[in-house]
């Protein structure tokens, strides 16, 4: 992990404490914060830029991370996408106050939106990514893809890991992830499918246009 | 009243709903009966009315019972909700519940040394619950789910919807509790007699809930 993203992660947990002593007590946001800057979280979110950088996609006006959770692929993406503007997406509020501490100073924007619930326009992208396929509706997961703009590139990860409350859409194979996904792009082309083994369960990872 | 059940996933079949709606109907076939469930392939008995799951939000396991307490639920006015894993050996109609207040299990016989609070241990369950839906606060079990933007949150949290319940700032004024000579705790009180039998999920399962039915 980044030395300074572990500095910031301790240092965000201490608030969350101390702010449990005083006002909103809600000590679970510390191992959730553990959890979305975890190994796995982090060596899942490196192989989509790892990916992407092979394929020359052009992000071009913007990348757009829907369920960015506390910001990990914004930040890593914007070690890649150095000059295109990034705005990382969730819709839970508490993700953008914690993502502004963990992240500040990389020049990402979040923003507090679900957006298989709002209007929230996300046309305007180049590149849109979600990592968080297996906490989406399929059906509201099949009807963000096919609202991105027709040009943009999308990269989308989801799991195997069927055992947690939370995960109400994981894929059993790669082959059922890409089969849901495929029809709603826009110009039906994977440009990238895979699996990558993470010990306990299997990411899986499409993208495509 | 409307008597509900949910079977959601594969943890029970039709045989566990029909027996429950077999027991309940003996002493109560004025009410009306309806399972709240996902399964397309059902044989339960003709008197149990189908509610399909909503098609979205897609829930696992237990927290599909928050369903129950959506505005948009087709089932109105006074509820008794029961678990699967409940046994009937009494009537369960002749208990007196406060209609303006949201009724479920207190744990009385929990011991408080394993009431943890980081893991937001609670001291009632969800097992049998009773409630209007002219209630105000009930709607808001499942609006605050939904619109508080922190449903993803909540599942990560919460281990089930009793600790959602409890730890989620709604007013407990309008939290009341089933009279403890209702209901017995199989686990813990071994020796109590009551109408109802609520077994705790670790032990459901292990046990043949038939062959103790018959026992009464």
């Amino acid at each position: 992990m980044d030395p300074l993203i572990l500095t910031r992660s301790l240092k965000l947990i201490e608030q969350v404490y101390d702010e449990s002593m005083y006002g909103d007590d809600d000590l679970y946001r510390i191992k959730d914060i553990v959890h979305s800057v975890d190994s796995k979280q982090w060596t899942s979110k490196q192989w989509l830029v790892d990916t992407l950088s092979t394929l020359n996609i052009d992000p071009d006006p913007g990348v757009f991370v829907a369920g960015g959770w506390y910001g990990l692929m914004g930040f890593l993406l914007r070690q890649h996408y150095t000059k295109t503007r990034i705005d990382s997406a969730d819709m839970d509020k508490k993700a953008k106050i914690f993502g502004k501490e963990l992240f500040s100073g990389h020049n990402i924007d979040f923003i507090t939106t679900d957006v298989t619930r709002s209007n929230y326009v996300y046309n305007k992208y180049g590149l849109v990514v979600s990592t968080s396929c297996e906490h989406i509706d399929r059906e509201d997961l099949c009807e963000f893809i096919s609202k991105k703009n027709p040009n943009a590139a999308i990269a989308l990860q989801s799991n195997d890991y069927f055992e947690l409350p939370s995960h109400i859409n994981c894929s059993h194979t790669l082959e059922e992830f890409v089969s849901y996904v495929k029809p709603h792009l826009h110009q039906g082309q994977i440009l990238f499918q895979g699996s990558l083994n993470l010990g306990d369960f299997n990411r899986f990872m499409v993208i495509g246009k | 009243m409307n008597i509900i059940f949910v079977m959601v996933g594969t943890k029970y079949n039709p045989e566990h709903v029909n027996r429950l709606y077999r027991s309940l109907y003996e002493y109560g076939p004025e009410h009306n009966y309806y399972c709240y469930t996902d399964a397309s392939d059902i044989s339960f008995d003709l008197n149990i009315t189908i509610i399909p799951t909503f098609k979205k939000p897609h829930l696992v396991g237990v927290w599909n019972k928050l369903a129950m307490f959506s505005s948009e639920f087709p089932v109105k006015g006074k509820n008794l909700y029961f678990d699967l894993d409940t046994l009937i050996v009494g009537n369960p109609f002749n208990v007196g519940i406060d209609w303006d207040k949201f009724t479920m299990v207190d744990c009385h016989w929990k011991p408080q040394s394993i009431i943890r609070s980081s893991n937001y241990d609670v001291t009632f369950n969800s097992s049998i619950l009773a409630w209007d839906t002219d209630s105000e606060i009930v709607p808001q079990f499942w609006d605050h789910f939904i619109l508080s933007g922190q449903k993803d949150y909540f599942l990560r949290k919460y281990v089930g919807i009793d600790r959602y319940l409890k730890h989620e700032y709604f007013d407990k004024d309008d939290f009341a509790y089933f009279p403890h000579d209702y209901i017995r705790s199989y686990k813990y009180e071994q020796h109590k007699s009551a109408p109802v039998i609520t077994f705790e999920e670790l032990d459901f399962g292990s046990i043949d809930i038939d062959a103790i039915a018959q026992t009464y």
